[in-house]
């Protein structure tokens, strides 16, 4: 058996499909290392603020951080009528800036959620 | 534009799903696991209705996974013209379409959602290499369902750690994506070695000419 070993014999006449095995193998622990980034900061982040987005509806916060609506009070007084405004919606019918009614808002809901476990 | 599109979403409703789903299953570069997540967050709360979520987002999936399907069947001609052709390239590429045909339905069903990055190009491969309309259907069908449901789902469990799931479950992904695609390529590896081992003088003489 003087056949070169099976690495050398694919580097010396199939150099791409050598080479694209090695960067799918590099990609997935590039994914890897991204996860493991992600969980750090998940971790590091799980006990502070609460994160808002424009995007969500008062009734989205109230069931994702699992406090009453009637906790946020005045802060969601609006006349916007549409079915389910946003947070982005309510803050352009208040007339101010959307990260204002965040900040409101971020402050409500941690008096609302109470002392941290 | 991901904070855009979500935006989308409490606006217009369940519809909006139904086209970023559709969108998705194109190859264009929508956030649509990310929105059936958000969804699934919506539903939760009572802002949209389970059934329909489910429905708008199963509906837009299949609706994009025939028209990538039948994009790619209308180029089945030339595909067979090309693998008419008396060269290795040739057989190379008929033996593909006919490993394509053989076990078609599974990478259709796996790229709905296990490896949903590569669903778009499995259409249009699943098409031009000639799988059978029920056969992509079924994996079509079966796959989607579970994507759907899936993600709604997470996205109902996740409340307010949406935003910091939402960036694992897409690595997780990419982990299983990129690993599919190295083990592909070291099966092709596989296959190689065994016939250089078949006829090891024709090879070599064929690279050193």
């Amino acid at each position: 058996m003087n056949r070169p070993a099976p690495l050398r014999f694919l580097w010396e006449h199939h150099k791409p499909t050598l080479l694209l095995i090695l960067a799918a193998i590099l990609v997935a622990v590039f994914f890897a290392g991204r996860f493991v980034v992600h969980a750090i900061y998940w971790q590091q982040v799980y006990d502070t603020d609460p994160i808002l987005e424009p995007w969500m509806t008062p009734r989205y916060i109230s069931k994702a951080w699992d406090v009453p609506l009637e906790s946020f009070g005045a802060i969601l007084d609006t006349s916007e009528t549409k079915r389910r405004p946003s947070l982005a919606d309510i803050a352009r019918a208040q007339g101010r800036p959307v990260e204002d009614l965040i900040a409101d808002l971020t402050k409500r809901l941690i008096k609302a959620q109470g002392p941290k476990r | 534009m991901t904070e855009e599109l979500l935006a989308l979403l409490p606006l217009y409703g369940t519809p909006v799903l139904a086209l970023v789903t559709l969108l998705s299953c194109l190859a264009l570069p929508v956030p649509s696991s990310l929105m059936m997540m958000a969804a699934g967050g919506f539903v939760a709360a009572g802002e949209l209705s389970l059934f329909s979520a489910l429905a708008a987002a199963y509906v837009g999936a299949l609706l994009g996974d025939q028209i990538g399907f039948w994009i790619g069947r209308s180029r089945h001609a030339y595909v067979m013209k090309l693998e008419s052709r008396d060269t290795r390239q040739a057989r190379a590429l008929s033996r593909a379409t006919e490993m394509t045909r053989i076990h078609g339905i599974w990478a259709v069903f796996l790229t709905r959602w296990l490896l949903s990055p590569l669903g778009p190009y499995v259409n249009l491969a699943a098409g031009a290499a000639r799988v059978k309309w029920r056969a992509f259907s079924l994996g079509s069908t079966t796959g989607e369902a579970v994507w759907v449901g899936t993600y709604t789902a997470i996205g109902a469990g996740a409340g307010q750690t949406l935003s910091l799931i939402w960036p694992m479950v897409s690595d997780v992904v990419g982990i299983l994506v990129a690993l599919a695609i190295a083990g592909l390529l070291i099966l092709r590896a596989r296959h190689l070695l065994q016939l250089a081992k078949a006829m090891p003088a024709k090879v070599k003489k064929k690279k050193a000419g």
